[in-house]
């Protein structure tokens, strides 16, 4: 987590300040002008500043993701763009996989520096999407700016390219108010990431140290909720600030999940850009858009397998895709997926905002502690 | 300018407070002067020396600090400055930074370990702080100690805060281990830094030695060296004799004056492999080195 590193820090709001004024500058001189080609210098110099191996690693998987993404584009007929687009889709995916395989057979040497790599992978996918869908060229260096974008590099929000593009070519004046936002967020991100998530740290110690009966499950399920909550809210908003000071708008990870009254509606208000990555890139392209309750039933639970494994490779995010892609799967069958707070009960729609959140905590629970762990919590829920 | 001024209201506003909140917590330092937090071993020195400026005086690690008695009757008069942890690199780096002053002898009480540069340290120590680094975060841990001690403490139905006596002195040791845990340690050491070479793993402190040679020859302070007891129970393992062979060589090149005790103390004043139990051992030993130190340069 580079954004609590003080010396990384420093450097990032340090290049940050840097960019910011001379980019004011070149407003009120120039106002056609852009400085953002350049951002460039700054996330290599952070790479570099962080470790070179990494940034060694990243310049050659720009390097190579760009020769694919041109060969895409220079490919002629439709059943070898095809081949390609699928082909370079698990090329820009394999260095995640190994990494992950690696962390599981000992055997494997540990060749690639993948921090936040998780992340990036899915951006190098976007742009393959996007030359294969949009039949459009991506400049080498404004690819690698979207690729190595420093306020979201070692995690979310996910940028997409198309958005990416748009404030690359025209990015936001960075103007007082801008200014006072995001310096707002960025210390409100701080106090989530620094001690709202450390104080709990303390609580759920000490809960997990209690006796497992009905009120320690249900504080410690509403504990592990909020960590995860503070924890990746914090992040997306240190990120957000920071891209804003740069002119760029950085998608909204967190919409107020606790006001979502099904698990689709969940899940586009929590980690929004990885649920919305996955739904865009895998499911909604592979089966199309106007889908039947079993289909998306079953795109549920395959979206959450996916997500939940993408966070690790293992029989515990296993268990926990399963459980969420279960409760998706089973609110698509029995129609369960929209609610209109304005057309139903205020009670009934609190309830529902209650169940679904209170599911979701106890998924939570996995990013606290092993499975077994997670069992004896749920078992202590039936005991008073 | 009034409306340039209201549009920036808040970001000056934040400057103003974050730049006159850190001159007032650097000026004052408010944490090292509180009771109930673990002071570290330099604070607990400047509690006793408050200008922590010395004629002469004996630095090292805990090894020092549990067996130079300061102040004992009929000494010399060197105070002890031993730290926890206390490296070459720690001294010269404390002197070239006026965190502490020599004015006239300076004895580095040393074993292997006073060379290592990968040894753990204690965060706190004010010479590890980097200039980018505002007053709260370098003081992050203690603070986060004393909220998580603090919030024990009440739901125990105590004071938030409770003065710890332990916690105002530097630690001695009394007594002797067991010699299946005296055994116990000194494996665990060797299993630690076993595999510790001079060159590799001891570059940042030898650098640090010459310039402490350099610093003590500019300011007139004489330098010598002692070479802390080593309990005759156990052997001085390869790798640490290794960095001891190699100390050697650099001493003698610098022209440091060198005393060793390594093996000269008897079993019975130890109370581990390198900490002199402190009412038996330290007298013999600040008795026995305090004519060495006694001599004229």
């Amino acid at each position: 987590m580079w954004y609590l590193q003080a010396d990384t820090l420093v450097w990032i709001l340090g290049s940050t300040l840097l960019y910011g004024l001379a980019a004011a500058i070149l407003h009120r001189v120039s106002p056609q002008r852009r400085l953002t080609p350049f951002l460039l210098l700054f996330d290599l110099g952070l790479l570099f500043f962080v470790s070179w191996q990494l940034a060694l690693f990243y310049v050659g998987y720009t390097l190579v993701t760009y020769a694919m993404l041109r060969i895409l584009k220079a490919a002629k007929g439709q059943g070898l763009r095809r081949i390609l687009f699928v082909l370079f889709c698990a090329l820009c995916a394999a260095p995640f996989f190994y990494a992950r395989f690696a962390l599981m057979l000992p055997f494997l040497p540990a060749i690639f520096t993948l921090v936040g790599f998780a992340y990036n992978m899915l951006k190098a996918i976007d742009g393959v999407f996007y030359v294969y869908y949009a039949d459009k060229d991506i400049p080498l260096i404004a690819y690698a700016n979207f690729l190595l974008f420093f306020p979201v590099l070692t995690s979310g929000p996910i940028l997409r390219y198309r958005d990416f593009e748009r404030d690359y070519l025209s990015p936001k004046p960075v103007t007082a108010q801008v200014t006072t936002d995001a310096v707002k967020r960025l210390i409100r991100g701080m106090f989530k990431k620094m001690v709202l998530v450390a104080l709990l740290g303390l609580v759920l110690d000490r809960l997990l140290a209690a006796r497992l009966c009905l009120p320690v499950s249900l504080a410690l399920i509403v504990v592990s909720y909020f960590t995860l909550y503070f924890d990746l809210s914090g992040y997306s908003d240190i990120a957000i600030a920071v891209a804003s000071f740069t002119g760029f708008s950085v998608a909204e990870n967190f919409k107020n999940p606790l006001t979502a009254a099904s698990f689709t509606q969940f899940w586009r208000k929590w980690h929004v850009t990885l649920s919305d990555w996955i739904r865009e890139h895998i499911f909604v392209v592979v089966n199309g858009k106007r889908l039947g309750r079993p289909a998306s039933a079953a795109i549920g639970m395959c979206t959450m397998l996916v997500m939940s494994m993408w966070h690790g490779f293992s029989v515990k995010n296993l268990v926990c895709g399963a459980f969420m892609g279960g409760l998706l799967a089973l609110e698509n069958l029995l129609n369960l997926t929209t609610a209109d707070r304005r057309r139903m009960p205020e009670g009934i729609f609190r309830l529902r905002c209650l169940a679904v959140n209170f599911a979701f905590g106890i998924n939570a629970l996995s990013f606290s502690m092993d499975l077994g762990q997670m069992a004896d919590v749920v078992k202590g829920l039936f005991r008073l | 300018m009034k409306k340039w001024l209201k549009r920036y209201a808040f970001l000056l506003l934040l400057a103003a407070v974050l730049i006159g909140g850190e001159s007032w917590l650097n000026v004052t330092d408010p944490v090292s002067k509180m009771t109930c937090i673990w002071r570290n071993d330099y604070e607990l020195i400047r509690l006793q020396h408050p200008d922590m400026t010395f004629e002469k005086a004996i630095f090292g690690s805990s090894a020092v600090t549990a067996s130079y008695i300061e102040g004992r009757e009929g000494s010399v008069g060197y105070a002890n400055i031993g730290m926890d942890y206390g490296t070459v690199k720690d001294i010269t780096e404390m002197l070239e930074k006026g965190q502490l002053t020599v004015t006239e002898d300076l004895v580095l009480g040393l074993n292997n370990l006073s060379f290592l540069d990968t040894l753990p340290t204690n965060a706190t120590y004010p010479w590890h702080r980097k200039w980018y680094e505002p007053y709260l975060y370098f003081q992050r841990d203690r603070l986060w100690q004393l909220i998580t001690d603090g919030t024990t403490n009440l739901l125990n139905g105590e004071p938030f805060t409770k003065v710890d006596s332990s916690r105002q002195q530097r630690a001695v040791y009394r007594g002797a281990l067991s010699d299946e845990d005296l055994m116990k340690s000194w494996e665990s050491l060797v299993e630690r830094f076993g595999e510790t070479t001079p060159e590799v793993d001891c570059a940042e402190n030898f650098a640090a030695l010459d310039r402490l040679a350099a610093w003590c020859e500019d300011h007139g302070v004489r330098l010598r060296a002692i070479w802390m007891p080593w309990n005759g129970k156990l052997e001085i393992y390869p790798a640490a004799q290794n960095v001891m062979d190699y100390a050697n060589e650099q001493l003698e090149r610098l022209g440091i004056e060198t005393l060793d005790m390594t093996r000269v103390v008897e079993d019975q004043y130890f109370f581990d492999t390198g900490h002199l139990d402190y009412d038996n051992g330290a007298p013999w030993f600040t008795d026995y080195i305090d004519p060495w130190l006694a001599e004229e340069g």
